[in-house]
């Protein structure tokens, strides 16, 4: 028999050592708290009592939990959008190759740079109602300046701007990448066939593209529905719990503030399961994507 | 005529400096304790504190124990925001990261009693080796910030922190801007005297239709809201008497009573005060509030903490120093009332340096260093301090008057309820929905229902 298996999984298994202590334990750590009550508050910080699906079955008739789902939600589907019309805007634009095009892909990555938490509390003091310049500005061009962190429509959005002036190059980048790896030579015989632009873009460009989009769209999405800092450090949530996010919520029914771990994780492993489908799509279509290619 | 003035301040110079004489005999320093201070000598202790003007003039004063005592003091800060889990999580250890923490009066105190995680000061404060009790002066302090660290009960607890940063709610106004609309502050009696200033003073500077200044400014969001809201409250509560551990907001029995007719009027009271405050005031916690204040942005600044006082008085952080006026809240028609709030230093149970930790608590709380650092913060929390004529010259005009006022009337606020902090969201809920322009009586038999709810849910009501 040969030994060279074994040499294998002896390779292997530090890396999954180092896999179940790092990611395995604290899932399946979550998934039994999740099943106990383990309220800190309450003098339970050493003595789980089991609950069974008790946490499970209270997030479903959890009113502010589904609200904080459609909030997630309605912020993921207007930031992704955004981003990916400019990104890929962006992208077409800094892939052709003009005079000082290095300075557009530094300013677009640019903001990427800063932590999400900077970036919370740099547009916090530019979208203060009163004191922030943003609304000054929009007021000496006689543009009504919406209420950004006190009006209930208006702070989604907001959030989604300052989410498309921080990742809008994220897409940008995996686009042009995408854009930078077509074949030259279809694009010349389009030209040769008289095509116009649009007709490239429609039937030469977007087909290309079509992985790095739904990687990019992958990415974006997860990270958007992960959203947690730019409405922690913008709004705490509010107002009316306008803004408050999944990630929040679970925050700040966990260790944020009410400390009943256990139903914060029942919720963290429910939203979680939600991702985890959204993501499936995703990857569905993108092994769908693949197989159509080949 | 020259005669008797000349007498008279003759008399007064000599009261003063006989009366100065007997506090600064009173207040006596560290060294002059009856116990030894270097019986721990070598050791190290680490000291969690929150970014707070307590901890911008205590640490200049570091050195002075380290030298008194022989041990060594790490410091980390924290930001207010980052504080609570990283306290929390810290405390809950076996091996906790520090020796000693800012403690909060109210959920955060109960929350670390009912799982064990705070060392009792009263075995500390019981040893002659590491008490001076004639010279420390327990009961120097006033009542109502002890009392929020006596758990499990206010009035018969044991004490499991020191309070060192004491805030009462009163109330901050423009002075100028009242002169200039010729409203007498003198003539205001009451809340509906007051409401209806406010509402007079929402002011368009420059004549575009737009309110450049505000009528009000005070809390609107953000769990840290619930102390001002309680002075409030019990403003409005009078004198009736309540359970100390619980507010006024619950019976014995822990039924709500959010539907009280005087709870009603006083987060009517908090929603008319948010609807005359600048745009977003649903976003603001007490940074916004004070900075639109300390900017020239509003009035008046409502039910809030005498700790501010020196940053409006700061002209480098300040557009208002030297026109802020200070008064208590106003007393409405059912009586007279506010809240107060104190920081205290705890020790984690499990600590391996409790006694040493402790005699920094005890020399930073002492009647010496309160005086010190009082002066810098104006929160102390001694008596002897407040009544200092040291100390007195320091504050602005009125400013001490006001505090002592406020303190006469100040009950602490304290809701030892482990469903506390859900309730007070859903009690902020209700004030965006009063702010709103939503009927009073649905919302709060709405939110008494919902509290209800999560006491049932948790156990406390049947």
């Amino acid at each position: 028999m040969s030994t060279r298996p074994l040499i294998a999984y002896g390779f292997v298994i530090p890396a999954i050592l180092a896999l179940g202590v790092l990611t395995l334990y604290p899932v399946l750590f979550g998934l039994y708290t999740s099943l106990h009550s383990w309220n800190w508050l309450a003098g339970q910080a050493e003595n789980m009592t089991f609950k069974g699906l008790g946490n499970y079955i209270e997030l479903l008739k959890d009113p502010y939990f589904l609200n904080s789902i459609g909030r997630t939600l309605y912020f993921t589907l207007l930031a992704v959008g955004i981003q990916f019309i400019l990104g890929f805007t962006v992208a077409l634009l800094l892939n052709e190759e003009i005079k000082g095009s290095w300075f557009f892909r530094s300013a677009v990555i640019f903001p990427m740079m800063i932590s999400d938490i900077v970036a919370a509390l740099i547009w916090r003091s530019l979208l203060d109602p009163t004191l922030g310049p943003l609304n000054y500005y929009l007021e000496m061009l006689h543009i009504p300046a919406p209420n950004w962190l006190a009006s209930t429509s208006a702070v989604i959005p907001g959030l989604a701007m300052v989410d498309t002036w921080w990742q809008t190059g994220n897409i940008a980048l995996i686009l042009l990448a995408g854009l930078q790896s077509l074949p030259k030579d279809r694009f010349e015989m389009a030209q040769v066939d008289g095509a116009s632009g649009w007709k490239m873009l429609r039937y030469i460009t977007i087909p290309g593209l079509k992985p790095f989009i739904l990687v990019a769209l992958i990415f974006r999405t997860i990270d958007c529905l992960r959203v947690f800092a730019l409405s922690w450090g913008i709004t705490a949530g509010g107002p009316m719990r306008a803004s408050e996010v999944s990630q929040l919520y679970i925050y700040s029914q966990g260790v944020g503030r009410l400390l009943r771990m256990g139903y914060s994780a029942a919720l963290a492993i429910a939203f979680s399961l939600i991702v985890g489908v959204i993501a499936g799509v995703y990857i569905y279509l993108l092994q769908k994507g693949r197989v159509q290619h080949a | 005529m020259r005669r008797p003035v000349l007498l008279s301040g003759v008399l007064s110079l000599l009261l003063l400096f006989s009366l100065s004489t007997v506090l600064a005999a009173e207040i006596q320093g560290p060294e002059a304790a009856n116990i030894n201070w270097r019986q721990f000598e070598g050791e190290t202790i680490r000291v969690l504190f929150v970014a707070h003007p307590w901890q911008q003039a205590i640490e200049p004063l570091i050195p002075e124990f380290e030298k008194l005592t022989g041990i060594n003091v790490e410091v980390e800060v924290v930001a207010e925001d980052l504080f609570w889990d990283r306290s929390t999580l810290g405390l809950s250890s076996d091996n906790p990261p520090f020796d000693l923490t800012f403690l909060c009066l109210g959920p955060q105190g109960s929350g670390a009693y009912n799982n064990g995680w705070i060392q009792s000061f009263e075995p500390y404060l019981n040893d002659p080796t590491l008490t001076d009790k004639e010279w420390f002066k327990l009961d120097d302090f006033y009542p109502g910030y002890l009392a929020g660290f006596r758990l499990p009960k206010p009035d018969k607890g044991e004490l499991y922190a020191l309070p060192m940063a004491g805030e009462v709610y009163m109330n901050f106004y423009r002075k100028d801007l009242f002169e200039k609309a010729g409203i007498n502050v003198a003539e205001l009696h009451d809340m509906d005297d007051w409401l209806a200033a406010v509402e007079a003073l929402n002011i368009d500077e420059n004549g575009d239709g737009r309110i450049d200044i505000y009528g009000a400014t005070i809390r609107g969001a953000d769990a840290g809201i619930i102390d001002e809201l309680n002075a409030m409250v019990k403003n409005y509560w009078g004198d009736a008497p309540y359970e100390t551990d619980r507010f006024v907001y619950y019976k014995k029995d822990w039924t709500p009573r959010f539907t009280d007719k005087r709870i009603k009027e006083a987060f009517a009271a908090w929603a008319k005060l948010m609807r005359n405050s600048a745009p977003g005031v649903t976003a603001f916690s007490w940074y916004e509030a004070t900075t639109q204040f300390a900017q020239g942005k509003a009035a008046t600044y409502w039910a809030d903490a005498s700790l501010f006082a020196p940053l409006f008085e700061d002209p480098s952080k300040s557009k208002i120093a030297g026109k802020v006026g200070y008064a208590p809240l106003p007393p409405s028609k059912n009586g007279h009332g506010t809240a107060l709030f104190s920081w205290g230093l705890a020790i984690p149970a499990k600590s391996q340096h409790k006694k040493a930790a402790y005699l920094f608590a005890q020399w930073a709380t002492s009647p010496s260093i309160d005086m010190e650092v009082g002066k810098h913060t104006w929160a102390a929390t001694r008596q002897s301090t407040w009544q200092s004529p040291e100390f007195q010259a320091v504050l602005p005009e009125g400013f001490g008057e006001a505090v002592a006022d406020s303190l006469s009337i100040a009950v602490p606020s304290i809701i030892y309820l482990s469903s506390g902090p859900e309730v007070i969201m859903r009690m902020i809920d209700a004030l965006h929905l009063l702010y709103q322009g939503n009927d009073l009586d649905q919302v709060m038999t709405n939110l008494n229902q919902e509290v209800t709810n999560i006491l049932k849910r948790d156990g406390f009501i049947k």
